[in-house]
């Protein structure tokens, strides 16, 4: 009897320690917000080679220990060990661990790096950088009269930089007065709103860039330079003086100024939104776009975004910073691009590519980082297929979208009535008739 | 199904008694208390800060189900302390060991009745969620998950019950010792978390009861979870039919 309850205990424990080490998740909230992000898990899957974690966490740290739990379900290549730095001193300073935990080292082949107080973003950050080799380099184009990329304002952009860096990007400026070249090591360089025309000596240089397979990410405004204009004509797109609407579409508490986009295109940029149904991208004072239909060989250009099929360009005129309807009758109706790619093909190995927004606002610091719109992701994922890099191209990881749980006076009282008058008295009252019922048997 | 019978006598046997209305109004008015304690105090911080970005799934429906595990580690005992002690007590198990149901069907009757009693327990619950939908979305995949695990954990929790109350003829015994084993599955995390050694925290933390549940909680199933509960039921069921089928120890017992 003892030995037959041995080992039914033994299979127990055995089929037990299986299922913990194989185990298989689902995630059932709406926004997945226990897993792991799309981003991590695409940077899991393309691990060529086996990686180890030392995670330097104490025993009663449930938080950090779930989280790895993720990454170890996730990849059969990960493998996590755990040390509690307090009992097992020595490990920490053979590893080199000075922080407070947690810290987490993670190996990969001689490499090595420490996340200190790690969480999801840092510990797959760690990751690309190991795995990815030298961090790309992002310029952004200065000199132009541009918006300000290191801005904190609402109308800078050092929440895309900053978010730039998170994602394991080195970000400078580049100012080419003196007519040297772009540097060899830009991974794409964004222009935003030059209001300012260049050199012509400035536009060979940028034309060159482009031809040998340089990478440019423009974001225009309603005042960019028509010099600049001009030269994304030559690549195919015409930036049109016009303000863009979609009376179909209107969202609320949003201006009249302001359009939401639903038409996104098939394409590498837009491929994660597919699927999903993905929150609006709200492009503020956005310009129509028009793709140019005579292209010089070997260059395509395609439309990323678009209105619904009932939007409207309506025509404008911009002084200094005022803009005035010149009529209310559109010039043009239909689903009208909002951004566009173009693809050059040239004899070098690379071809050059240009993501254009007729908007530069929907990226600044006021839109980056709503959590009511998908801005953050188009903008994020431009830059990624732009660098080249598209394993790092996901849905952002968001909080939960909830709204306020506001409770007034008299909700307050039902809430007292019911669940402390209500539901435990009918607990009573089925004993009360429980009771009367034998009373009379 | 031939344990019907038997599970219909039980309930009516539980449900005719003051245990179980006392034990079922206590339940729900402590239950109604945390939950108006959670949504006031997440009112409150709505009011104080606007949305919070905190889905009330996580701020009043994970914290109270997880009250409500603790609250039932203590009340399941008194469901579940008369399973067989009491037959024992009145003399009338050998009697209930000769009805044409094997040891297996009585054990099963008796689970499924206790468990019965738990989910009629739980159902009122429901009222909450319809009540906070009018002011905040309810994922009712999440509630649907933390509803499972609370089962699941109650299954733990009768299966430990029934097998405690067939030792002995004491129905306070009983439920001491089931609460005691409980208890002891609850705060061995605890001893793993003060471990010295990382690996037996991690053991320890994986026998403990609760600990399992908490996934189910987020809203998230986990396999190795679903497979604890129900390897943990199926043991504690087949050592309760293995100690009933030995009746001559029963006899010498008596």
């Amino acid at each position: 009897m003892v030995a037959n309850l041995l080992f039914l205990l033994g299979i127990l424990v055995l089929l037990q320690y299986l299922s913990y080490r194989h185990p298989h998740e689902w995630d059932l909230t709406k926004n997945k917000r226990f897993s792991l992000a799309e981003l991590s898990l695409k940077e899991l899957s393309s691990l060529r080679a086996n990686l180890e974690l030392w995670a330097f966490v104490e025993s009663s740290d449930s938080e950090t220990r779930d989280l790895l739990h993720q990454y170890e379900i996730a990849s059969p290549r990960l493998k996590v060990h755990y040390v509690d730095p307090r009992s097992e001193p020595e490990k920490a300073r053979e590893f080199g661990v000075n922080s407070p935990p947690p810290v987490i080292v993670i190996r990969y082949g001689k490499q090595e790096e420490q996340v200190t107080e790690p969480n999801e973003e840092r510990i797959t950050n760690a990751l690309n950088r190991l795995t990815k080799g030298s961090a790309r380099t992002i310029y952004f184009l200065q000199g132009h009269d541009e918006l300000d990329f290191s801005s904190p304002g609402d109308f800078g952009y050092s929440l895309l930089r900053s978010e730039l860096l998170k994602e394991n990007f080195i970000v400078k400026s580049f100012s080419p007065f003196k007519g040297e070249d772009i540097p060899m090591d830009t991974s794409a360089l964004i222009v935003l709103n030059p209001r300012h025309g260049f050199l012509p000596k400035e536009k060979t240089t940028f034309q060159k860039y482009l031809s040998h397979g340089g990478r440019v990410l423009f974001l225009a405004g309603m005042d960019t330079s028509k010099e600049w204009i001009d030269f994304l004509k030559s690549y195919g797109i015409q930036i049109e003086d016009d303000l863009v609407v979609d009376p179909a579409i209107r969202v609320y508490g949003a201006g009249f100024g302001i359009l939401a986009t639903v038409t996104m295109l098939p394409h590498p940029i837009t491929a994660p939104f597919s699927g999903l149904k993905p929150s609006p991208i709200l492009f503020p004072l956005a310009r129509g776009i028009t793709l140019e239909k005579l292209l010089p060989k070997g260059m395509t250009v395609t439309p990323l975004v678009t209105t619904s099929p009932f939007g409207e360009a309506i025509p404008i005129k911009v002084e200094e910073h005022k803009i005035t309807p010149l009529s209310k009758t559109p010039i043009r109706k239909g689903a009208i691009p909002i951004a566009c790619v173009t693809a050059q093909n040239s004899d070098k190995e690379k071809g050059g590519r240009l993501v254009v927004f007729g908007s530069s606002l929907f990226a600044d610091n006021q839109w980056f980082n709503n959590q009511a719109t998908s801005n953050k992701d188009l903008v994020l994922n431009a830059i990624s297929w732009l660098a080249e890099s598209e394993s790092t191209i996901a849905i952002h990881p968001k909080s939960t979208e909830t709204p306020a749980f506001l409770l007034d006076q008299v909700s307050i009282i039902r809430l007292l009535l019911l669940s402390l008058i209500a539901i435990p008295g009918l607990g009573i009252v089925l004993g009360i008739a429980t009771w009367l019922r034998r009373r009379h048997l | 199904m031939k344990i019907f019978p038997l599970l219909n006598k039980e309930l009516k046997i539980a449900f005719s008694s003051a245990t179980a209305y006392v034990t079922f109004t206590v339940f729900l008015l402590i239950v109604g208390y945390l939950f108006v304690g959670q949504s006031l105090m997440l009112a409150k911080e709505s009011f104080a800060y606007g949305a919070t970005g905190t889905s009330v799934m996580d701020a009043i429906f994970r914290v109270l189900f997880h009250d409500a595990a603790v609250i039932l580690l203590f009340l399941t005992p008194a469901m579940t302390m008369r399973l067989l002690a009491e037959e024992k007590r009145a003399g009338t198990l050998e009697l209930l060991l000769t009805y044409p149901l094997n040891d297996l069907e009585i054990i099963l009757a008796k689970f499924c009745s206790a468990f019965a009693s738990v989910v009629i327990f739980l159902l009122p619950t429901i009222l909450y969620s319809i009540f906070i939908q009018r002011f905040a979305p309810i994922e009712w995949s999440v509630l649907a998950t933390q509803y499972l695990g609370i089962l699941l954990l109650c299954g733990s929790y009768i299966a430990v019950g029934l097998w405690a109350s067939h030792l002995t003829d004491n129905q306070i015994v009983a439920a001491t010792l089931t609460i005691g084993i409980l208890l002891g599955l609850w705060l061995i995390a605890w001893i793993g978390q003060s471990s010295p050694l990382a690996s037996w925290s991690v053991v320890l933390g994986q026998l403990s009861i609760l600990n399992h549940f908490d996934s189910f909680s987020k809203g998230v199933l986990n396999t190795s979870d679903i497979t604890f509960y129900l390897l943990l039921i199926l043991f504690f069921l087949y050592v309760t039919l293995k100690g009933l089928e030995s009746r001559s120890w029963w006899g010498r017992s008596e």
